[in-house]
């Protein structure tokens, strides 16, 4: 348990210290200020209202689960497995007293803590510009799907991001990876579209499923469904990246 | 009888280039200071790799005080201190911070031990510099502070010489000669031959994958008048032109 506490910190510590973490908040404020740009301008040059101030919050999750967060969830996951190899470093954590599982779990953890970290920034930014901006439309179950939305929007950007830390297992080059998880993204979404009764399978349709939850009728069925697939899912892809993980010689 | 330092038994690894480590066994007892040479591409880096768990050998054992590296691997590494192949850091972190990151893993290490380390090898006073731009001699230090910051029982070091100046030299032999007067056991590969012979109290040959011979410096030296007789001797003798 030492091992993977410390494995676990040293990562976070290593994630805040490098830019990615800067440079994806910075992206992800332009991102919702662009978009309250857009709707406010909209509003008054058209007099058309667009969004509701929490509405705001869910246009901008639609556009950035699609976009700026896949990515850096992408980058994040290259950084820790394939740059980690490609500096030479990935051996000062193995030569410490901690199992490879633990280190494995750590890298994983600091990536979902990435993902939910960016998913509650954008939220709060996006939420506190549709309240500033369209004070009037607020309302408490509506903050309460923003909410809901954006939590559920992180496991199926999760199951997204465990796809990347097999491949960044299964291939040596993070340039490759990061090639291999943009078509990868854009053939699910690809093939989500053309094969719809199985685009469950494809995990990044499924990046709007908080649509399932928030309606006003809710299908349990197709949600229980869903739920099992991202669970089964999660589970195979991070006992494969487990397996490759244990089995790498450095 | 004491439990060994290191005990290896039949560790195979192959790669696909033919190359590799073919049925080495060998033990290092505790206090040894053990010189592991051999000529380059005999093999040393992927039993040191086998050793400290970086890499899966194909069949066989490493014990290190009687914990199973395969097995066991987190209470084996508890009291081994490594530096293998190149000194690595984190080049966006600090002298200061990489070892805080190194120290997480051992409960007894304090900020007062890691200024120590950093005092011992020379590099407190670039403490507060990030790693980046640091020299190979530089690198290397902060590798041994790193390798010797949990005060280990065992020292596993991969040409631990590398880049270092002459003074850098000079203080490394000190401090293996104290930390090993201290109890410590060393593990030790180098191409510095003369620098071997003089810190080294038992050499082992590795050639062609193989371990050719073992044997206490004090022996060698009443039969070859330098260790570097005794090397080419033994490489020759196992085939090499």
């Amino acid at each position: 348990m030492v091992g993977f506490k410390a494995a676990f910190l040293n990562e976070a510590v290593k994630l805040t210290k490098k830019k990615k973490l800067l440079v994806a908040a910075i992206l992800s404020t332009l991102a919702v200020m662009i978009g309250q740009l857009a709707v406010t301008t909209i509003k008054h040059g058209l007099g058309l209202r667009v969004v509701g101030s929490v509405e705001f919050p869910i246009v901008v999750l639609q556009f950035f689960s699609y976009t700026i967060l896949p990515l850096f969830a992408t980058f994040v996951a290259i950084d820790m497995f394939n740059g980690e190899s490609a500096m030479n470093t990935m051996k000062l954590t193995l030569l410490r007293p901690v199992s490879r599982f633990g280190v494995f779990s750590a890298k994983v953890l600091n990536l979902a803590l990435f993902i939910a970290g960016i998913l509650l920034f954008v939220m709060i930014i996006s939420m506190l510009a549709g309240f500033i901006f369209n004070p009037s439309t607020a309302s408490l179950s509506g903050v309460f799907k923003v909410f809901a939305s954006y939590v559920l929007t992180f496991f199926p950007v999760f199951v997204f991001a465990l796809i990347v830390v097999v491949l960044a297992n299964v291939i040596q080059g993070g340039l490759a990876v990061f090639f291999l998880s943009i078509l990868v993204f854009i053939a699910f979404n690809f093939l989500g579209i053309v094969f719809s009764a199985y685009s469950s399978f494809f995990v990044t349709s499924m990046f709007d499923w908080y649509f399932l939850w928030t309606s006003e009728s809710i299908n349990l069925f197709k949600i229980m469904r869903q739920v099992l697939i991202l669970a089964s899912c999660g589970m195979m892809l991070f006992t494969t990246g487990f397996y490759l993980f244990d089995r790498k010689d450095i | 009888m004491s439990v060994k330092a290191i005990e290896i038994s039949g560790l195979t690894k192959s790669f696909k280039n033919g190359r590799g480590i073919s049925e080495l066994n060998l033990s290092v007892d505790q206090g040894d200071v053990f010189g592991f040479l051999g000529p380059n591409g005999a093999g040393k880096t992927t039993a040191m790799k086998m050793i400290t768990g970086l890499m899966k050998p194909d069949r066989g054992d490493v014990k290190i005080f009687g914990v199973s590296v395969i097995e066991d691997y987190v209470n084996a590494m508890k009291h081994v201190g490594c530096l293998i192949e190149t000194a690595e850091s984190y080049p966006y972190l600090t002298a200061n911070e990489n070892l805080k990151l190194f120290a997480r893993f051992y409960p007894e290490v304090d900020q007062r031990r890691i200024d120590e380390c950093l005092e011992i090898t020379g590099m407190l006073k670039y403490k507060n510099e990030k790693t980046q731009k640091f020299s190979l001699g530089m690198k290397q230090r902060m590798g041994i502070a790193a390798a010797i910051l949990s005060r280990p029982k065992l020292l596993i070091l991969d040409e631990p010489l590398n880049g270092l100046d002459v003074e850098g030299m000079l203080e490394m032999r000190k401090l293996i000669k104290r930390l090993s007067q201290e109890g410590t056991t060393f593990f030790i590969s180098s191409h510095l031959i003369h620098d071997v012979e003089l810190t080294c109290t038992r050499i082992g040959i590795v050639y062609g994958g193989r371990l050719v011979n073992v044997e206490y410096t004090d022996n060698i030296l009443s039969y070859y008048s330098s260790l570097e007789n005794y090397f080419v001797s033994e490489v020759d003798r196992n085939g090499r032109v």
